[in-house]
């Protein structure tokens, strides 16, 4: 189905009024420019810009910081980008019940200082937190290495509203942290690529910031000691905030250590002084036992930079990999998985999270694309082969040979009547997530 | 053959006659769960696997008779009961673990198997399943997934969505489906999500595949007891406020605190009007260095007496006026009603002087005790059923405490459901567009209507008369935490 | 409630409205049932059996045989009460609801007969039950036992039933005055309830409980007119029985020269430690019962208390200890047992799992629900050998009797003993 050029600009400037349109130049997804982008101002206007977009057919997709739009797969119709990231206030933020209410449009930067002022913060880090925002994370499930101790954002997740296809605003949960009143709705949302409805408020349950912080790093021959040093942690008593491995080739790129050679586990610890230094002890200990040959305990200045920096490799505009692709497997079939990909094709650069069983791996191309491009696909494989999946959060442009999502199983049938009831017109990101919905 | 005895019939070719029960004096006994709610089924059915019960869920359905899954039968909002009739399938046969996966610490259990059994299970490794209602010796992982169970230690760990990473369930076309995995992730809608909690509405589960948590190092507990309610509430505001986050905080008033005393002899002091509970576990380091600081914070609210325990024993000791509290309501009173809600832990304060004004206007003793850490109430209503305009008076009260809760911005419901207890109460919550969005889960599940009907959405007109009868015809017994 | 039809409770055995309705139903009992446990029915627990006496109550249902099958089915192990946060008194509603059944029970007449024979007539007699015993010791020591297991001329259930007697023992123990004098300082005098069945089935182990009281500074006296207890009566919803046999006990415990009535059987002790309210009705015998009732101690009670004069011998056993549901359950004896067995030089104890949870055993239980038995025994069984112990200790004639057939159906090389038979045996050691 194709629309008539200048339907959305029409109808949605009577739904929202001009001024909250703009051109479409920058929003492309896929090689496909939509007619218009429109930046609504509040819940209500959403509504108004989604019931439009309903009334006249039109093919919408949301967007918060734009990070993520290579996610998914090349949309059906697109007609209209709708930009959340005018909904940016802080609703509600209860410092002492440790839990607040916010636009889906914040950005995670804005969120994290507004919080960080009262010792607390949002247990979800995503790449690109100047850009990325609450919403358009949460409905990308682009987490970072936080959730090594904290769990997907949903599990963070209290309340939610969100404006359906249809135009209306629901809401569901609520704003405190024990709840168990009707449907847990937002489930749905987070991960979901807005394709069952736009987020445009979201309650969530804070943490204390830890009262010291400090990472160690450490260096090994190769990738098989520094898993196991890894898994030994996450089998003792330290409580890692996160926990990663990287190869050369990602140290290489994003600066995180100054050594060129070796495989690296980094451990990023919290606390009291004296649950510090213990956890500090306890993991050195593990480390040396697995043949760790180089030891560096980064301090609290150095920490956030470090994780910064781990956190956003792959996602700097100036060195954009080809595929980036997240792997999911159980914890155990983690060092085969990565075993795998350095021994399969094209090196890419990983970044894994032993104990939790998931690796972000970048393909940076180089010039050989086609190489690259059967990698990925033996990658998507082995993690299937190891009872998981992988899932390809960016690809080149315009590129079909490899379904960003893979398989889910005999689910879809049941996720296809999930987008039959929540969007029957297929306005919502048609065509871009799994199965083809 | 009439109806009834070819649905009979049908189910018996699935299970085998011995597991479909439906004389009088075996339905009667599958008419109740934990809440105050009754009703009759037609016919209670056991399946011992996931084919029996896909078979009896399309033989249910070919006979146009709603299914009410049931686990043991120890929920408090009506979950289990079928007061529509129809089909109960009782899940308790599907009592197998079927994995238990050490390396990557999580196991694959059958519906039926009891909370604390997978515990058991599993402590040999150093591992237990974290969400604990106070049921847990008693109630099932299929139940506990259905009602999205919590319990003390949820303050820290979350409650059971936190814990489950995938389910196996029947569809109401007799389908099977894997929701989630075995891993943290899985691309897709995360149906396993809207699953659990669902309350038995969307599909029954088969199988769950649960994550196991490593034992703490070391455990302690605090026990601080103050002369005024007052204090104790703020002393749980101060905590969090602190930015602690024990693994449970309890709290408990002079009613409850009066309560225990009689039965199991706690051990508190006369005078005492609220007993908090903290209990805090992590490495050794870790617990010293957050009691100590919990300990500082509750100094600052005049305390009457503060204990500590590390060793189970001295542990178990403190916790007895907390586990014996339930029972020991009883010695007060022959009937109570227990309310469930949650509030943010700032209002605590408010919301219970707020309840003190409400039993002393009625008449009615209200006894507190709550889940404090994450500001679930539990206030329980004391009364006499004999006296109808107790009985009456109590129910009123329960509403006029969710009332309350939703007032401060809190929710109708921390960890029972809403089931039937409080359908009549989810409008007050949710506006019509909330609640069509929900509904439309359920043909997005199945067609019709077919798990567990009438339940959650308010039934019809909720008019005031309409509850008044419905809440007199309730007010049967007490409920349970 | 008045003028109650037919169908309703009735009469003075009546379930009571007051204990019927303080059951919540919160389902915390369900896990500590063994019918429960084994069958997963709802129909077979306590809350079940406890929702039809609240039905029959309110005239929903009539006592019917499906209606009594169910209460028939429940062990009265009691683990329930333990579970129950309400304070619910199971066992006195079971057996009121039994004896409201009993009246109505629609039994064949060689069953009723059987067990008017067995019940009403040999149990409550000690003549007539050691006239029993002897032919029976006659049966298994003559060869006839050989002859007739050789035959396999008994239908199934008769010769499973005929496999779990137990042995009938050499010796018969007889009651009879002054048993033993303490030895050493007197510490205490006790009377000793020396039963029914235990004396003439496990007369020696009754010897054992005697030396070990003496050993431990008890004088220790049997008195000649006591009568069985009445619990086996009680089960079956036989209260009448039962309530005349109590009233003989009373009179036969002399009461005012003794610190403690003494039981080897934990089902005897809690049945006398609850002759108050068997005969709260009875104007004569009411308080004098509510005083006997506190009187009595179960024998691993007492041992406990004195405190126990330890052996010096060595042991060297791995022992387990299987809890008996009417001493755990009822009379809260859980510690003694097993701080006993570990006084013991050289005993290595290990706890059995879900120690706990009944054995299945439960009196003329194993006779009437022998399939329900069975099952609940054969897990039991398994779990014990898991342990690897090689004693598996009880502290109770029924547990025991079970406990060995347990043993003998899954092919095991353990020892079934009673605690007081390890303790015994230690001492006789130490003796040389």
């Amino acid at each position: 189905m194709t629309t008539i050029p200048g339907t959305a600009v029409r109808s949605v400037s009577e739904a929202v009024g001009a001024e909250r349109l703009s051109g479409g130049e920058g929003r492309v997804i896929d090689g496909i420019r939509p007619a218009a982008a429109v930046a609504p101002e509040s819940t209500e206007e959403v509504s108004r810009v989604l019931g439009a977009a309903r009334r006249d057919g039109l093919g919408v997709a949301p967007r918060g910081g734009g990070t993520r739009m290579g996610l998914g797969g090349p949309p059906e119709r697109y007609d209209l980008s709708l930009d959340t990231s005018r909904l940016d206030r802080v609703a509600a933020h209860n410092p002492a019940d440790l839990t607040a209410t916010v636009e889906a449009g914040i950005t995670l930067d804005a969120l994290r200082e507004s919080l960080e002022e009262h010792g607390q913060f949002l247990a979800m880090d995503a790449p690109r937190p100047d850009l990325a925002t609450v919403g358009g994370t949460l409905a990308a499930g682009a987490i970072g290495p936080l959730k090594w101790q904290f769990g997907s954002p949903r599990d963070l997740v209290v309340g939610m509203k969100v404006v359906q296809a249809n135009g209306r605003v629901t809401k569901s949960g609520g704003r405190v942290v024990k709840n168990v009143s009707g449907y847990d709705m937002a489930r749905l949302h987070v991960g979901g690529l807005g394709t069952l409805g736009v987020i445009v408020e979201v309650s969530f349950k804070l943490t204390p910031l830890p009262r010291r912080q400090a990472t160690l790093l450490a260096a090994f021959d190769d990738s098989g000691p520094a898993l196991s040093a890894g898994l030994a942690i996450s089998n003792g008593w330290a409580a890692p905030l996160a926990m990663v491995t990287f190869d050369a080739e990602a140290n290489r790129r994003g600066g995180f250590t100054g050594s060129a050679r070796g495989y690296f586990l980094a451990v990023r610890l919290g606390g009291r002084p004296r649950t510090l230094d213990r956890q500090i002890d306890d993991c050195r200990r593990s480390c040396d036992r697995h043949g760790a040959v180089c030891l560096e305990v980064v301090d609290a200045a150095g920490t956030p930079v470090l994780w910064s920096k781990i956190r956003d490799l792959g996602w700097m505009d100036d060195d954009a990999p080809e595929y980036t692709a997240r792997a999911s497997v159980p914890s155990s079939r983690l060092p085969g998985l990565i075993a795998g990909l350095e021994t399969g094709g094209p090196a890419p650069a990983v970044v894994a999270e032993p104990g939790y069983g998931s690796a972000l791996v970048h393909w940076f191309a180089d010039g050989e694309r086609d190489a690259v491009s059967g990698a990925v696909a033996d990658a998507r494989v082995g993690a299937v082969h190891a009872g998981g999946s992988l899932v390809l959060e960016r690809r080149p442009m315009g590129s079909r040979k490899i379904d960003p999502w893979g398989e889910v199983g005999g689910s879809l049938s049941i996720m296809r009547r999930m987008k039959e009831r929540y969007d029957p017109a297929r306005i919502l990101n048609p065509g871009r997530f799994v199965g083809g919905i | 053959m009439s109806a009834n005895a070819e649905l009979i019939a049908d189910l018996e070719a699935v299970v085998g006659g011995a597991y479909v029960l439906h004389e009088p004096e075996d339905l009667i006994v599958y008419e109740y769960d934990g809440s105050v709610d009754r009703g009759l089924p037609a016919a209670v059915v056991l399946p011992a696997s996931t084919e029996e019960v896909s078979g009896v869920v399309r033989a249910a359905r070919r006979h146009g008779a709603p299914i009410v899954p049931r686990g043991a039968g120890t929920g408090l909002s009506g979950g289990a009961i079928a007061h529509q009739g129809g089909v109960v399938a009782a899940l308790t046969r599907m009592t197998r673990i079927l994995e238990v996966d050490v390396d990557n610490r999580f196991a694959v259990v059958e519906p039926g198997v009891v909370n604390l059994d997978l515990t058991h299970a599993v402590e040999r490794h150093g591992l237990y399943y974290a969400p604990d209602p106070s049921s847990q010796k008693a109630c099932t992982i299929g139940g506990n997934v259905a009602e999205n169970s919590g319990g003390p230690h949820c303050l820290a760990y979350g409650v059971t969505t936190n814990h489950v990473l995938g389910l196996e369930v029947v569809t109401a076309d007799g389908s099977v489906h894997w929701l989630g995995g075995r891993t943290r992730e899985s691309p897709g809608y995360d149906l396993r999500g809207v699953v659990v909690g669902s309350e038995g509405t969307l599909a029954i589960v088969t199988k769950a595949a649960v994550r196991l948590l490593r034992r703490p190092e070391a455990v302690k507990t605090l026990l601080a007891v103050f002369r005024e309610l007052d204090d104790a509430s703020a002393a749980v505001s101060g905590v969090i406020a602190a930015g602690i986050v024990p693994a449970a905080i309890e709290m408990m008033d002079e009613l409850c605190i009066r309560a225990a005393e009689q039965s199991v002899h706690a051990g508190y002091p006369t005078g005492a009007g609220a007993v908090l509970l903290v209990e805090v576990d992590g490495l050794r380091e870790a617990v010293d260095e957050e009691v100590d600081e919990v300990e500082r914070v509750c100094l600052r609210y005049r305390p009457m007496e503060i204990r500590t325990a590390t060793d189970p024993e001295e542990r178990e000791r403190l916790w007895a006026g907390r586990k014996g509290v339930l029972g020991a309501l009883g010695r007060l009173a022959p009937n109570y009603y227990l309310v469930d809600g949650t509030i943010p832990r700032t209002r605590l304060v408010e919301v219970l002087s707020r309840i003190r004004e409400i039993s002393a206007e009625t008449g009615l003793p209200i006894a507190n005790l709550l889940h404090a850490g994450d500001g679930n109430l539990h206030p329980s209503v004391l009364f006499d059923e004999r006296n109808p305009d107790e009985a009456r008076t109590a129910l009123e009260i329960g509403g006029r405490i969710l009332e309350l809760c939703l007032e401060v911005g809190g929710v109708l419901s921390g960890e029972h459901g809403i089931g039937l207890e409080k359908q009549e109460y989810f409008s007050l919550m949710f506006d019509d567009d909330d609640m069509e969005s929900m509904a439309q889960l359920k043909p997005a599940f199945d067609t019709g209507d077919a798990f567990n009907p009438g339940k959650i959405f308010p039934a019809g007109a909720s008019c005031v008369d309409v509850f008044q009868s419905a809440a007199v015809a309730r007010a049967g017994a007490g409920a349970w935490v | 409630m008045s003028a109650a039809p037919p169908s309703l409770h009735a009469g003075l055995d009546a379930p009571e409205e007051a204990d019927l309705y303080k059951c919540v139903h919160c389902g915390f009992c369900l896990q500590a049932c063994p019918t429960y446990v084994e069958t997963g029915l709802e129909t077979e627990s306590p809350r079940g059996r406890i929702a039809l006496m609240k039905a029959v109550n309110e005239g929903r249902i009539e006592i019917t045989p499906g209606v009594v099958r169910h209460w028939d089915l429940c062990i009265q192990c009691r683990a329930c009460e333990v579970a129950c946060p309400s304070g619910v008194p199971y066992g006195r509603l079971i057996e009121a609801a039994m004896s409201q059944a009993e009246s109505r029970r629609g039994q064949g007449v060689a069953a009723r007969l059987l067990s008017d024979l067995s019940f009403k007539r040999i149990l409550p007699n000690q003549r007539r039950l050691t006239l029993f015993a002897g032919l029976l010791r006659a049966y298994q020591r003559s060869g006839a036992q050989r002859i007739v297991r050789g035959s396999r001329l008994l239908p199934r259930r008769l010769a499973e039933l005929e496999a779990s007697l137990p042995r009938v023992q050499p010796r018969f123990f007889r009651p009879g005055g002054i048993a033993a004098p303490a030895r050493g300082e007197t510490r205490a005098r006790v009377s000793l309830l020396s039963g029914c069945v235990m004396p003439l089935v496990h007369g020696p182990e009754m010897s054992a409980v005697v030396r070990v009281l003496a050993r431990n500074g008890c004088e220790v006296e049997t008195p000649k007119a006591q009568v069985c207890c009445g619990a086996i009566n009680s089960h079956v919803g036989d209260l009448e029985t039962a309530r005349r046999l109590a009233r003989r006990n009373i009179d036969a415990f002399n009461t005012d020269r003794i610190d403690a009535i003494v039981t080897a059987s934990a089902g005897c002790g809690t049945r006398m430690k609850e002759y108050g309210h068997l005969l709260r009705n009875d104007p004569d015998y009411a308080e004098r019962a509510e005083a006997f009732g506190r009187m009595v101690k179960d024998v691993h009670e007492v041992l406990a208390s004195l405190p126990l004069d330890p052996p010096r011998a060595e042991l060297r056993r791995t022992v387990t200890y299987q809890d008996s549901c009417h001493l755990a359950n009822t009379q809260g004896v859980r510690s003694q047992p097993r701080e006993l067995l570990k006084s013991i030089p050289g005993v290595r104890f290990v706890e059995l799992p879900n120690a706990s949870m009944c054995c299945g055993g439960g009196g003329s239980y194993t006779i009437t629900e022998r399939d329900m038995s069975l099952r609940v025994l054969d897990s039991k069984t398994a779990a014990a050998a898991a342990t690897g112990a090689d004693v598996l200790a009880t502290a109770n004639p029924g547990c025991l009797m079970q406990l060995e057939y347990g043993v003998r159906r899954a092919g095991l090389s353990m020892e079934v003993l009673y605690v007081t038979d390890l303790l015994d045996e230690a001492y006789r050691a130490e003796d040389g």
